[in-house]
């Protein structure tokens, strides 16, 4: 499965978001697009997604793919419930039968089972995000983009969906995409952190963790080097 | 108990404003002096009370409320469909832009007396207030599209929602906050609209040729009394569109979904 992008440039208007960039997303797992806030990496996953165009390059592998992507915020439907907010993702293709299954199974793995009947107006951030969550995942896209997907959430809240998503990817495989600027996410969930700064979007770096995601990592002491140099990173 | 003495006080001072100005349409017509210029209330609500046992009186109504609820009827399919055609699509925009300003800023007037050439005289009714309805519709429907999350938009369209369930899901709960408040003024300016267009156009049974022949028979009471008939029926439709739209809106919000 080739997944590449040669030298793709985006820009808006005169600002270069991404200039010259060339990234390969062909080997399986977690995939962490690691650098500072506005640096351009939410424009690079969006343009993977096809949400919006690109000026010149090319990317490879992508435009047959179907894509689940968790948001920065939830972006549920406000006027429907958390039930009908999994099903508006399903009910495009021909999932019909086993509809209510699917979304039953994918709320109970984010254990909101009990709220399916609630609005997201009487849900707290971290249920709302939740929800997000069980609508990507119960949608089964062939790639799942995550852009900074526990931003604002509490630690506790944020160690759980990490759980979620790290269990959900050893059952899968394929390729995930994290986006996030926090070097302890990146740690434990990624198999290939690319290290990235802007704008324009540029690759400084990249590093392969070649243990399987999940908590059992923080004991390891290669990860404490990694940690020292992706915490360097910000700081810079 | 406290509650009751409230709700008691609020209905003594609308019973006491009533009879305030009652007092004050009596005292001017004992001022003016001459029934036909104002006629008292007395006078209004004995005619009033001659026309209710008539069958005259009720098919009159009758057919006047079908023509205000067919021209609504259609200014809202109507206003709905071309409305969010006009706000997702430019071009459709600026063609239907320019009618819509002539629409809004033509005198009633005009329209009715061209409407009396086009149509039979009962049609005339329901064509003006559609003339005048639906541009509000059509304004209002177009600002409820345009005000659309485009998070939303975007969210569904990398999950690859299919068109109309996008239209369904996503544009039809924003349109309606939207289009009941246009329903709610169009409510009132159809029966306005409406009766003018009758006095003009006389059909058979119409709201509008009673007052017309108020006119011809200088008839004051008669055309107080009628007029009253249309300010009860505008406000109770007012009245049964809003009681319906309130408990309903949420109920709506989900059927809309199902």
């Amino acid at each position: 499965m080739e997944l590449k992008i040669k030298s793709l440039h985006k820009s808006y208007g005169k600002q270069k978001v991404i200039s010259g960039l060339n990234m390969d997303f062909s080997s399986e797992g977690i995939h962490c697009l690691f650098g500072p806030s506005g640096c351009g990496k939410t424009t690079l996953v969006n343009i993977l997604a096809g949400v919006i165009p690109y000026d010149s390059g090319d990317i490879q592998g992508f435009n047959n793919k179907s894509f689940s992507y968790i948001f920065q915020e939830e972006r549920l439907l406000p006027w429907a419930t958390v039930e009908k907010n999994i099903k508006f993702v399903l009910e495009s293709y021909n999932h019909k039968g086993d509809i209510d299954s699917i979304v039953d199974n994918y709320l109970s793995l984010v254990d909101l089972e009990e709220f399916k009947n609630y609005y997201p107006k009487e849900l707290s951030g971290g249920m709302k995000q939740r929800v997000s969550i069980a609508r990507a995942l119960a949608y089964d896209g062939d790639i799942l983009i995550m852009d900074e997907p526990f931003k604002g959430l509490h630690l506790n809240m944020k160690k759980t969906l990490m759980d979620y998503i790290i269990d959900y990817w050893h059952r899968k495989k394929g390729l995930f995409i994290l986006i996030t600027h926090d070097a302890d996410e990146a740690l434990c969930m990624a198999n290939y952190i690319h290290v990235l700064e802007g704008p324009p979007l540029t690759l400084k770096k990249e590093i392969v963790i070649d243990e399987p995601p999940g908590k059992a990592r923080s004991g390891i002491d290669k990860i404490q080097k990694y940690r020292e140099m992706l915490e360097d990173k910000i700081t810079e | 108990m406290k509650a009751s003495t409230i709700k008691d006080k609020k209905s003594l001072n609308k019973i006491l404003v009533f009879i305030f100005w009652i007092s004050i349409w009596q005292l001017t017509h004992i001022v003016v002096g001459r029934d036909i210029y104002v006629p008292s209330p007395l006078q209004v609500i004995t005619t009033l009370g001659q026309m209710i046992f008539s069958n005259v009186f009720w098919r009159t109504i009758a057919y006047s409320i079908f023509r205000v609820v067919a021209g609504l009827s259609i200014s809202i399919l109507l206003g709905l469909i071309v409305g969010i055609i006009s706000a997702l699509n430019d071009y459709v925009y600026d063609i239907i832009n320019p009618f819509m300003t002539i629409l809004k800023s033509t005198p009633v007037l005009s329209f009715i007396i061209i409407a009396l050439i086009w149509f039979t005289s009962s049609n005339v009714p329901i064509f003006i207030c559609f003339l005048m309805c639906f541009p509000i519709i059509w304004t209002n429907v177009v600002a409820g599209v345009r005000n659309v999350d485009h998070k939303l938009i975007e969210m569904s369209k990398v999950y690859r929602i299919k068109k109309l369930i996008i239209l369904r899901r996503i544009y039809l709960p924003t349109i309606v906050p939207y289009l009941l408040a246009a329903c709610i003024t169009c409510l009132g300016l159809g029966w306005k609209v409406s009766v003018a267009a009758e006095v003009l156009s006389h059909p058979q049974n119409a709201i509008g040729s009673h007052l017309y022949s108020a006119k011809v028979y200088l008839d004051s009471s008669m055309l107080f009394a009628w007029t009253f008939v249309v300010i009860i029926l505008s406000m109770l439709f007012e009245g049964i569109f809003k009681r319906f739209t309130t408990k309903r809106n949420m109920k709506e919000y989900s059927k809309i979904n199902s």
